[in-house]
């Protein structure tokens, strides 16, 4: 019998018409240790559960035959509720279909009259621990849930038209985090973090990271210090034990605004992309980096650059990167798609493996510029895969501008390999390399194509150049590349070329014949 | 590269399944040339080699030149090159490249 020195092992509900039943069913239960609440039908059973709310019981045992509504529906409409307790179907008919009836319809255990202690005991027992934990879940998922929000609300308040962000969690809460700080009226670090993993955990030690960051940056460090800090605390405090194993790649960009500069630091993160005023596209510190929390000496890659109006720099975590891989395109393409899209694509995050952030910073906000979709740097003797390379142009600028047409998209795709091989063969020696570059101007709807080598260049006059129709066969892919795009320049004495496209439908350019 | 003498209009239309580029274009030409120069075909019963190109998307210079190859060694037989496509890319490249004025380009 339960008391307040003894409490109950659990509080039972028991459902039968007959009232010796119940009675026997309540002696046993209380010498088992449990609470007991008796019900006649099952519209007082159904009254109970819900004035008292099913929480209240952690187990009901139904009487499979009871009058009006029999046991299998009040079970069935107990499926219904949010959290049931977990029911034990208990009657005298031992027919084989009445027990399997009972169990499809969620029954935990099926008890023949007369009932047992030594058969109460465990079914009543197990029962209740279902229930328990059926609740158990349910509050975690409940708080999961708010947790999500709190993380992607955190995230958003750092949005604004500097700074332009989309985060996908694979789970409901990931590891990823993008950081703003302002250090003064000229200053202001930007943080594109990505905690090891994709789980509760990995946003426990994201949002610890956060916390600490936070307090640091009112003592205005020097990025690299601030980023040593972090390290040390990380490789201390919870890397020294290898089953607390955890890391954090991560991107810092320290924003000079006074001297239109910025410095990019990369702790293991992907490459960070820069384009200027002129689209113009490059990846920034190359130099080998290792995550936050692996070695004490912490090893950095860091570039300082000039952030001037019109510029545009990107930063991503490795779950763009693996999704990128796993389509097939760049990650700037899929950045583009992503930030300008009006709605996501689900088919596409349905694919990613990991948490997805990507950032996008403008100089100059109010300035309308070129926006990255593309950047390859090609190693000498690339020229044999150039039909995979096409491909994967083609890919990347379909994902990225969905409605760009295919005359359009074709002219393009056939200018970039003409480029493309004319810079392998003639601007390129064994150890040279190619860099491909495309962007796209959105308020002038304008896409703008670079091709640079190392080479000399050249004093190739393709203005005049004019294919004889008799026959003569030099000189016509330099024709394509002149006729094909919207206007055309060469960079740096020829090493260098550059193509733009208008990509406005009527824009379709007719030859002038000379 | 399936092919078809059609006597009636004495008309040897060969179908282009890919993109004409110039990492496929020599094998292209190749296989083109075995067709041209089979024994089993008279010269006398065809004068015009159609090319169907509506399985390509792309020619690029290197695929342009073989076309242009293609209408010397025809002409040179006294034969002649017609040229179908329905892509406004590669009729394009056609008009700007002149190869227009070297063989005869209709829509699929």
């Amino acid at each position: 019998m339960s008391s307040d020195l003894n409490p109950a092992l659990g509080h039972v509900l028991a459902v039968d018409d007959d009232e010796s039943s119940r009675v026997l069913l309540s002696r046993l239960l209380d010498r088992l240790g449990y609470q007991v609440t008796t019900a006649g039908d099952a519209e007082q059973a159904r009254n109970l559960l819900q004035e008292s709310g099913a929480d209240r019981f952690d187990c009901i045992l139904i009487d499979y035959f009871l009058p009006g509504q029999d046991g299998l529906a009040l079970l069935e409409w107990m499926n219904s509720l949010e959290a049931p307790p977990a029911a034990i179907i208990v009657s005298s008919d031992s027919n084989r279909e009445t027990v399997r009836a009972s169990l499809h319809h969620g029954a935990t255990e099926y008890l023949l009259k007369p009932v047992r202690a030594s058969d109460l005991k465990p079914a009543v027992a197990t029962a209740c621990l279902r229930s328990r934990n059926r609740r158990l879940r349910r509050e975690q998922q409940t708080a999961l849930v708010r947790l999500a929000r709190i993380h992607q609300s955190m995230m958003d308040f750092r949005t604004n038209d500097c700074c332009r962000h989309f985060h996908h969690a694979r789970g409901a809460v990931g590891g990823d985090w993008l950081g703003r700080y302002r250090l003064d009226e000229n200053r202001s670090l930007v943080m594109v973090a990505d905690v090891s993993g994709h789980d509760l955990v990995a946003g426990f030690i994201s949002a610890y990271f956060q916390g600490f960051v936070r307090g640091l940056i009112d003592r205005k460090p020097p990025a690299a210090s601030l980023l040593a800090e972090l390290n040390s605390l990380l490789c201390m405090g919870w890397s020294h034990d290898a089953s607390l194993m955890n890391s954090i790649s991560l991107c810092a960009i320290d924003l000079h605004q006074d001297e239109g500069a910025a410095d990019i630091y990369r702790c293991g993160s992907p490459l960070v992309a820069l384009s200027d005023a002129e689209g113009a596209v490059r990846n920034l510190a190359y130099g080998p980096s290792s995550p936050l929390g692996w070695f004490d000496d912490l090893q950095l890659s860091h570039e300082r650059i000039v952030f001037a109006e019109g510029s545009t720099l990107v930063a991503w975590t490795d779950g763009l990167e693996a999704l990128a891989e796993e389509i097939s395109v760049a990650p700037l393409s899929l950045a583009y798609r992503l930030l300008d899209s009006a709605s996501p694509d689900p088919g596409l995050l349905a694919r990613a493996d990991d948490d997805v952030l990507v950032v996008r910073l403008a100089a100059t906000p109010a300035v309308a510029s070129f926006l990255p979709l593309l950047v390859h740097v090609y190693p000498a003797g690339q020229q044999t895969r150039i039909d995979d390379l096409q491909a994967g142009w083609e890919r990347s600028l379909r994902i990225a501008l969905p409605g760009l047409e295919d005359a359009r998209l074709f002219d393009v795709l056939l200018c970039l390999r003409e480029g493309v091989l004319n810079a392998f063969e003639h601007g390129c020696r064994d150890d040279g390399w190619v860099r491909l570059s495309v962007s796209f101007h959105p308020a002038r709807n304008l896409l703008r194509a670079r091709i640079e080598d190392p080479g000399f260049g050249h004093s190739l006059d393709i203005v005049g150049l004019a294919p004889d129709p008799r026959g003569v066969t030099r000189g016509r892919g330099l024709v394509l590349i002149r006729d094909l795009s919207q206007s055309w320049a060469f960079e740096r004495g020829g090493a260098a070329l550059r193509l733009d496209w208008d990509l406005e439908p009527s824009m379709d350019k007719e030859l002038c014949l000379k | 590269m399936k092919h078809e003498l059609v006597r009636e209009s004495k008309t040897l239309r060969v179908l282009f399944a890919h993109d004409i580029l110039s990492t496929n274009a020599e094998s292209l030409r190749t296989e083109l040339m075995s067709i041209v120069d089979a024994p089993s075909l008279a010269p006398t019963s065809w004068d015009c080699l159609e090319a169907d190109l509506s399985g390509a998307r792309m020619v690029d210079s290197v695929g342009l030149n073989f076309i242009a190859g293609i209408v010397k060694v025809l002409q040179k037989r006294g034969k002649r090159l017609r040229v179908r496509t329905a892509s406004p890319h590669i009729r394009r490249a056609f008009k700007f490249t002149r190869l227009d004025q070297l063989a005869e380009v209709v829509g699929a």
